[in-house]
């Protein structure tokens, strides 16, 4: 069969040539996926709307020699409120470079397209960090990084105490016995902890209202860069961005 | 064919230009050495003073051959309006409307987190240094109207709003002579958000 249907978010765009893009694509039914819109940039072009970067649409895709291409497009969603704020693009752009990054091409995961979707349909104005920290931590869980904070990571033994250390490079906490010559270890309160736990666990459209005061705030932001640093072996290029906008 | 002759060096030369493949290049080559040794002088001779004499506007950062720029120095120009656009090439696209009668600020880019390209890497300093000292009471922001040229849009709004200028965004919508059965989705939404009011 030449031509296939796939429900698939845009989480890249880039210029090619005169007038087409390159789209890199999360789809629903085979994962990460690179496509050529030949055209897309044309004023008359009919799948232009379809091939935006950050909006959820179904495209017939025909197979081709190299990449496939797009040859029909109809949006289904497209976010409005994600892209009429600077918060909204900029952690859209953060989540989607970070599923690009994380992923390969052609494994499908459902359980990726949902949440980048769900995560998609909440972003707005105001402070988007809750969802853009429990994307994180909801993506490495399901990649198979999910970071060890109930116990420590090494022995196994209940960690105690008011202060607690957690190690990006061993994939989570450690109590003090093992902590000697572990490395260069972040120092977390409990309620930073717990409040990791929660961004992990809550349901993407009530993560919002998960309170976290701005210590804990700048702590998990510096927890969570590190550990997703780590695991990508380079530096999220949008992060520089989304730091400035939220000015921290 | 010589691998390292002038005329190997011509073809890698042209080859190196966006768009032109080995066998263009090769086309290009020749079709200058069949041509009178003028042609090729006169080429060359634009080449070399264009890449020379054009240089940024120190005010609106367009690309141009005296400082300020025509459009800078234009005394029936609107001082109080500056329109800012992506590239030079937008500057050009805008004037042939004929519909716009006060000054440009040209960023050479637009903000795009994913590639890395931040606020520093444009002109935004210039145009708010322009902002504190030139009496402008109205910014046109005329990015483009895609995912980059929106980020660049918000941004420069919240900067330039606390200063109490006006900020407007170009409109978005149906392009004229276009039908709606085959307007996709988007544009249609923020067409009919833009509605306006008739008679």
């Amino acid at each position: 069969m030449k031509e296939y249907l796939v429900d698939a978010i845009v989480l890249k765009s880039v210029r090619a040539r005169e007038a087409d893009r390159v789209v890199t694509l999360y789809t629903r039914q085979m994962g990460k996926k690179r496509a050529v819109a030949h055209g897309a940039e044309k004023p008359a072009s009919r799948k232009r709307g379809a091939v935006q970067p950050f909006s959820y649409s179904r495209l017939l895709l025909r197979r081709g020699r190299d990449l496939d291409t797009v040859s029909q497009g109809e949006g289904i969603e497209i976010f409005p409120g994600l892209r009429q704020s600077l918060e909204g693009l900029a952690t859209a752009s953060y989540l989607a470079e970070l599923v690009d990054s994380f992923t390969p091409d052609e494994d499908p995961n459902q359980a990726i397209f949902d949440l980048l979707l769900d995560t998609f349909r909440i972003l707005g104005d105001g402070d988007q960090s809750n969802a853009a920290w429990a994307f994180e931590l909801k993506l490495v869980s399901l990649l198979g990084y999910r970071p060890g904070m109930e116990a420590c990571v090494l022995c196994g033994s209940p960690v105690e105490g008011d202060r607690v250390r957690f190690l990006p490079e061993q994939g989570g906490i450690l109590c003090s016995g093992c902590l000697p010559g572990a490395g260069r270890v972040l120092e977390i309160t409990r309620g930073t902890l717990e409040s990791l736990k929660a961004l992990a666990r809550w349901e993407t459209r009530r993560v919002h209202r998960i309170k976290i005061d701005p210590s804990s705030g700048r702590e998990i932001k510096k927890i969570i860069r590190r550990f997703t640093e780590y695991h990508l072996e380079k530096a999220v290029k949008s992060g520089r961005f989304i730091d400035l906008v939220n000015g921290r | 064919m010589n691998g390292a002759g002038p005329i190997a060096r011509l073809v890698d030369q042209f080859a190196r230009l966006p768009g032109i493949g080995p066998k263009t290049a090769q086309r290009l080559a020749f079709h200058i050495l069949n041509e009178p040794p003028e042609t090729a002088r006169s080429l060359a001779r634009a080449l070399v003073e264009a890449r020379e004499k054009v240089r940024r506007c120190s005010g609106c950062c367009d690309l141009t051959d005296g400082d300020p720029c025509a459009i800078c120095r234009d005394p029936r120009r609107n001082r109080e309006v500056i329109c800012v656009v992506e590239q030079p090439r937008d500057v050009m696209a805008v004037e042939k409307s004929r519909g716009f009668r006060g000054l440009y600020h040209v960023l050479h880019g637009a903000i795009s987190p994913m590639s890395g390209v931040g606020p520093g890497e444009l002109t935004i300093r210039e145009l708010m240094e322009r902002l504190a000292k030139d009496g402008v009471r109205e910014v046109i922001l005329a990015t483009n109207p895609n995912v980059e040229g929106d980020a660049t849009a918000l941004y420069l709004a919240r900067l330039i709003k606390p200063s109490g200028i006006r900020v407007t965004r170009l409109a978005h919508g149906l392009p004229v002579g276009a039908s709606l059965e085959y307007a996709d989705e988007m544009t249609l939404s923020k067409a009919l958000e833009g509605r306006q009011d008739l008679g």
